[in-house]
């Protein structure tokens, strides 16, 4: 599976993967990005099967990252990982066809379920 | 257990589906409306005033009201109408849940009972000045939030020590704030020993010295924090956005702008910093 993980914080990217290789999810290639715009510009290069994508990130943030990457890769799943899970910014996720919307600080369990589900 | 708003505590519990949780809120949101939508809806301005209001708001990083009347264009008693009106018509979540026959009022209780369980703050006692300008439990939240997730990332123990009393040049201070119809700028300042204890516990893997990736960790620590913050006051309707949490220089840092506030934790103090 491809895997892009969006987040400014660089120890979600190293999280992430010490994660998912402990847990033994490791059929996995990985690529980063650290913006929305980024994220976007990769997306379309790199076709990922499944995207975790932050919310709050400098340049373009994570709802705007996925209304980008949902007109790019429509086929690709997305699933948000953010602190801020506001009413406003789940239900604006979900509607632009986010698959899930993870809360941090997250479990181990909570994130492995979630991808294992995509894959 | 992250603070979640009550929609999604129901999604992850397969209690509501993802289509009936966006049809809820998008309800919900048409019924709540903005301070502008209102003034407009009773025609004390026109549209073309609420968004010429709207964008001074934003570049000026003021709330809605201010820049109404600074501009002329409303009034404080109006302000104030508008505001009890705001109130009265407010529509809960649980509300259309049942208007859209998602739950019955037995489910409904069922669930609510669970969620507020889950989702309850230790019960912070501030001084009679603190709380007179906490109207909307904000610096209330804020602590309480603050220490359920240091408890739970770090597992450790954490309690308030000092409130206003504090100006040090030990640790990092990482920065952020809170934008919309909230305005709040929080800042942590943990010292050395309990930034490696978070970090250390964050990753589960051990550091000894402030590098990078510690500060890293703290700006995340942070950003987990103040959107948790965000979340439990972004329940009916209210918009809220976060700016990227940022590194602060402890020496130009200006500890007299906010209200500061001390915990004790086994491993050393983390000090967090308040302005509304």
């Amino acid at each position: 599976m491809k895997l892009l993980v969006v987040d400014d914080a660089k120890l979600i990217h190293f999280l992430v993967k010490k994660i998912l290789t402990a847990n033994e999810i490791t059929d996995i290639e990985f690529q980063d990005a650290f913006d929305g715009v980024e994220a976007i510009a990769m997306a379309k290069e790199f076709e990922p099967d499944l995207v975790l994508l932050d919310v709050v990130m400098p340049n373009k943030d994570g709802i705007e990252a996925l209304r980008g990457i949902k007109e790019n890769n429509p086929n690709t799943s997305v699933i948000m990982v953010s602190s801020l899970g506001t009413e406003e910014k789940v239900a604006e996720a979900i509607s632009l066809g986010a698959t899930a919307f993870i809360q941090k600080p997250f479990d181990e369990d909570e994130l492995c379920n979630h991808v294992k589900k995509m894959m | 257990m992250a603070i979640k708003f009550f929609g999604h505590y129901l999604l992850d519990n397969g209690i509501l589906s993802n289509f009936e949780l966006v049809e809820a809120v998008d309800y919900q949101t048409s019924k709540n409306l903005s301070l502008g939508e209102l003034a407009v809806r009773e025609q004390l301005i026109t549209a073309k005033d609420a968004d010429k209001i709207n964008d001074k708001q934003r570049s000026l990083d003021k709330r809605f009201g201010e820049v109404a009347i600074e501009l002329s264009l409303l009034t404080d008693p109006q302000i104030m109408d508008l505001l009890g009106l705001q109130k009265k018509e407010k529509v809960f979540f649980g509300e259309v849940l049942i208007l859209k026959n998602f739950l019955t009022q037995e489910k409904l209780d069922e669930a609510l009972a669970k969620f507020e369980e889950e989702q309850k703050l230790e019960v912070v006692k501030l001084d009679d000045k603190i709380e007179a300008i906490d109207k909307d439990g904000v610096i209330k939240d804020s602590i309480g939030i603050l220490q359920k997730l240091y408890t739970r990332v770090v597992h450790d123990y954490i309690k308030l020590t000092n409130v206003n009393k504090v100006e040090n040049n030990n640790g990092i201070i990482a920065l952020q704030k809170m934008r919309g119809d909230i305005h709040l700028d929080f800042a942590l300042q943990p010292d050395d020993a309990v930034s490696l204890a978070i970090s250390s516990k964050f990753l589960k893997m051990d550091f000894d010295a402030i590098d990078e990736m510690v500060i890293d960790i703290i700006a995340e620590f942070v950003n987990v924090v103040l959107g948790n913050i965000a979340v439990k006051f972004s329940a009916e309707s209210t918009k809220l956005n976060l700016t990227p949490p940022t590194i602060m220089d402890v020496d130009t840092f200006v500890y007299s702008d906010y209200y500061s506030f001390e915990f004790g934790t086994t491993q050393g103090s983390i000090t967090l910093f308040l302005k509304l």
